[in-house]
């Protein structure tokens, strides 16, 4: 078994990805036209693919793009200012840790998708609850990444600042911020990704028809449209990997130089 | 329980001829030919960047070169030959820290040995290093120069043929390199196998070896090849006191210093007799 | 609180102990003030005229979750009707999906991590997988195998999959060249390559996927029942909700969270012996 292999130059992973895709897609057409793989409403990737560009091109579906992506944000900025708080406070003070670990470990198991009717019930319908169902699901990675962040200072850094008279202010803001923020960061991250598919499951499950869950809900109470719930489920998913990319490439751009911290 | 006698098999001899490496655009190793004679101990020093670490890679069959051959007693090898061992610059992360000390020993021995003799050859391999007794921990458990004894002793257990070892003690902190130094020259004269040992510690070079490669700074060629002649067995002391030793050692150091190309020394104060091998009369750094 | 101890200048001093050492008792207050808080603020929710329907008072659900859950019967394993009729079957599906999913994802990253091609080829569709809003594909379960509990374990299974995949293809990849050069060298059988450097070796990484895995599951066991289900967790939810029965709906959210503990603690059992070697590496390298 070969262990070491040529690594892939950055245009070969790029043009095998594009073959990959298509490839599958192909395959998987060839499969449903020769009835290879039976039964009705199977997303044929042609007929998905047409709906997904006439969707794209319909400015309704924008409208509701945009709401899932406000819902989203909204959510994910209030789990990120939780989670940074409580967890770094959590991190850095033992006596903060031992009065919140336990209701947080308690809450942690619990699925925001099984809380979100809960919330609509109190709140309402509209898009706050939907919110607090992404925030609910967002908190604990950015939380508990805080938490280790703040937790795991180089204690040498911090040794060479009090040789350089820096103040404790300072060595806070100068020593233990910066080294904490790449992972603080890539619990939110991490959590980005999974707010994303907590907003469309969320207007899916318990929303009220708006944004792009709330389309597909719609579109799959008549049967006849399976496709545009099909296409409708691809853009959300092509939509996810943008996002994971958008803050992948933000990570390396603001937070490049942790790949040289001795970990 | 038989006593299996060990056949100590014969100390293999070393090739190199026309050895070049290129990466694309990047002529790595130039023309490196040079002989690794059996039983001895051979030293390649470089400059940084001249390729020692590829040469070795190359060497041992890890990877191809794009011109040239390596001969393995006398046959070109294809891949990595029998009887060879090889001890690794990074010992923890060459070692696996899920097994314990007498499993890594044991790993390369599970092809081809039966367990018995396996048990054997890893209490074996571990006092030649001076590991007895600790074969039941973890290498994490043990400190540097320790990891780098059990992969030393990892090696031996295969009963080499030729050892070959990458900047083995570079990890290590200097009074430890000073043992492991002399545990290889121990093993050496005990085993009688041929050792190969790529190194940037110049003390070391000449310390050990019975010849040295200096190489050139890339795209590289053999600058030098000088025998030493020092006494056996050598001492970190009275060796380090020798004529021999200290214009040795100059004379390497100039060499590197002039990235290969021809060096005079001043004159000798002491006995020494330096041989340049240049194959083919062909010009350093032309 | 202080001891009198001896500091580095060998002069005795009074050191006073951090916080931690308080009393155990002062520790167990100090632990269940927030949590007491919160079940303040919840019984307080529950008595609020306009809200109050719905936030079923925490007695009650207390009450409640011990009656439907739990039974004095050992002949029912002491489990009361709702956790027979319902628990029972959702953490049976959950926990096939899951190992479904374990089974595919490890055996599959391996073979993705291994073969950088394939990897190229397939980073797109996984990266495509995980980001699919799994409740939206509800329908093409069903669609495609029929009703029952067959389409919910894939649905759980498609919807786990991914993280441990991903995490798999990231273990393997990053074994690192040092121990890919020693199994080489050291002419290592592929079987051995496979269970004893492979595995071992990504193991850190797999267990930290199929731990966000397992938690997931139980959010994918609640999807899957939320539609055409005949028992199960989230089948309950659904259905509570359509009766107004708020009590029993709050005693779905507890289990849900007990049982979440509970595998979060299975989990980390089985990970510490699993993994007690790369506890004791990292600790090395600090």
């Amino acid at each position: 078994m070969k262990l070491i292999h040529e690594p892939l130059s950055r245009r070969s992973e790029v043009i095998l990805g594009i073959v990959g895709v298509l490839g599958t897609a192909l395959v998987l057409e060839l499969c449903i036209r020769t009835h290879l793989i039976s039964g009705s409403g199977l997303p044929l990737p042609s007929a998905v693919a047409d709906q997904a560009r006439g969707l794209l091109g319909d400015n309704e579906f924008w409208t509701q793009i945009t709401f899932t992506l406000r819902e989203w944000m909204l959510g994910l900025v209030i789990a990120s200012v939780l989670g940074v708080v409580l967890g770094g406070l959590m991190g850095a003070v033992p006596l903060v840790f031992q009065m919140f670990i336990l209701p947080v470990e308690l809450l942690r198991p619990l699925p925001s998708i099984a809380i979100g009717p809960l919330l609509v019930l109190i709140i309402g319908a509209g898009m706050l609850p939907l919110s607090l169902t992404v925030a609910v699901a967002c908190t604990w990675p950015i939380l508990f990444n805080s938490m280790y962040a703040a937790k795991a200072v180089d204690p040498i850094a911090i040794q060479t600042a009090r040789t350089l008279h820096v103040s404790r202010w300072g060595i806070l803001a100068q020593i233990r911020l910066p080294a904490a923020l790449p992972f603080m960061f890539t619990g939110i991250r991490v959590s980005a990704s999974i707010g994303l598919i907590v907003a469309v499951s969320a207007e899916l499950l318990f929303g009220n028809g708006s944004g792009i869950g709330g389309f597909i809900l719609l579109a799959s109470t008549s049967s006849s449209n399976l496709d545009a719930v099909y296409a409708a489920t691809l853009i959300a998913g092509v939509l996810g990997v943008l996002v994971s990319g958008v803050f992948a490439a933000i990570d390396k751009l603001a937070f490049g130089w942790k790949a040289g911290l001795a970990q | 329980m038989t006593e299996h006698k060990i056949e100590r098999s014969a100390p293999a001899s070393l090739e190199l001829r026309g050895i070049s490496k290129v990466y694309g655009a990047n002529r790595a190793i130039d023309d490196i030919s040079a002989a690794v004679p059996a039983g001895e101990v051979t030293v390649i020093v470089g400059p940084s960047g001249a390729g020692k670490t590829t040469l070795l890679r190359i060497i041992s069959g890890l990877d191809n070169p794009t011109t040239g051959q390596v001969l393995f007693d006398g046959s070109p090898i294809k891949g990595v030959p029998d009887g060879l061992a090889m001890v690794f610059q990074d010992y923890s992360r060459s070692l696996f820290p899920w097994m314990r000390v007498e499993d890594n020993v044991a790993f390369p021995l599970r092809r081809g040995v039966e367990k018995g003799e396996r048990r054997r050859r890893v209490l074996e391999a571990l006092q030649a290093v001076g590991l007895e007794g600790k074969e039941r921990l973890y290498p994490w458990q043990m400190s540097g120069g320790m990891q780098q004894r059990v992969a030393i002793a990892r090696a031996l257990a295969c009963h080499p043929r030729l050892l070959v070892m990458d900047e083995p003690y570079a990890s290590v902190d200097a009074q430890t390199r000073a043992e492991l130094e002399d545990l290889l020259l121990e093993i050496q004269a005990r085993l009688n196998v041929t050792v190969l040992v790529v190194t940037h510690d110049i003390d070391e070079s000449v310390y050990l070896a019975d010849n040295i490669i200096v190489m050139s700074k890339a795209p590289s060629r053999v600058a030098e090849v000088i025998r030493v002649g020092l006494a056996r067995p050598r001492d970190q002391i009275s060796t380090k006191e020798e004529g021999e030793f200290v214009q040795v050692r100059a004379h390497v150091l100039r060499l590197l210093r002039s990235g290969g190309e021809p060096v005079s020394d001043p004159a000798p104060t002491g006995s020494f007799e330096g041989e340049t091998g240049r194959g083919d009369a062909v010009e350093v750094g032309a | 609180m202080s001891v009198l101890t001896h500091n580095d200048a060998g002069r005795r001093t009074r050191v006073r102990l951090a916080p931690r050492v308080l009393p155990l008792f002062g520790q167990l207050v100090i632990r269940l003030i927030v949590p007491a808080l919160l079940v303040l603020l919840w019984w307080l929710g529950s008595q609020s005229e306009t809200k109050g329907l719905f936030i079923a008072p925490p007695l009650d659900v207390l009450d409640r979750t011990v009656s439907d859950f739990l039974s004095p019967h050992p002949g029912d394993f002491f489990l009361g009707e709702v956790a027979r009729n319902d628990l029972i079957p959702s953490l049976w599906r959950a926990t096939l999906g899951f190992w479904l999913a374990v089974v595919i994802g490890v055996g599959l990253g391996i073979v993705l991590g291994l073969r950088p091609v394939l990897a190229a080829l397939f980073q797109p569709l996984v990266h495509l997988g995980r980001s699919l809003p799994t409740p939206a594909l509800i329908g093409v379960f069903f669609l495609l195998f029929g009703t029952g509990d067959w389409p919910k374990v894939l649905l759980i299974a498609f919807g786990v999959v991914w993280p441990i995949l991903f995490n798999t293809i990231d273990g393997v990849q990053g074994i690192g060249m040092a121990r890919a050069h020693v199994a080489s060298v050291f002419k290592i059988p592929s079987r051995d390559v496979l269970f004893r450097i492979v595995l071992p070796g990504a193991a850190p990484k797999i267990f930290a996927g199929v731990r966000i895995a397992l938690s997931l599951s139980l959010i994918m066991m609640v999807i899957s029942e939320l539609q055409k289900a005949k028992n199960g967790l989230g089948y309950l939810l659904v259905y509570d909700q359509r009766n107004f029965d708020y009590p029993g709906f709050w005693t779905v959210l507890v289990v849900l969270a007990v049982v979440g503990i509970v595998l979060n603690v299975i989990m980390i059992q089985i990970e510490r012996r699993v993994l007690a070697w790369h506890r004791g590496v990292t600790a090395q390298h600090d």
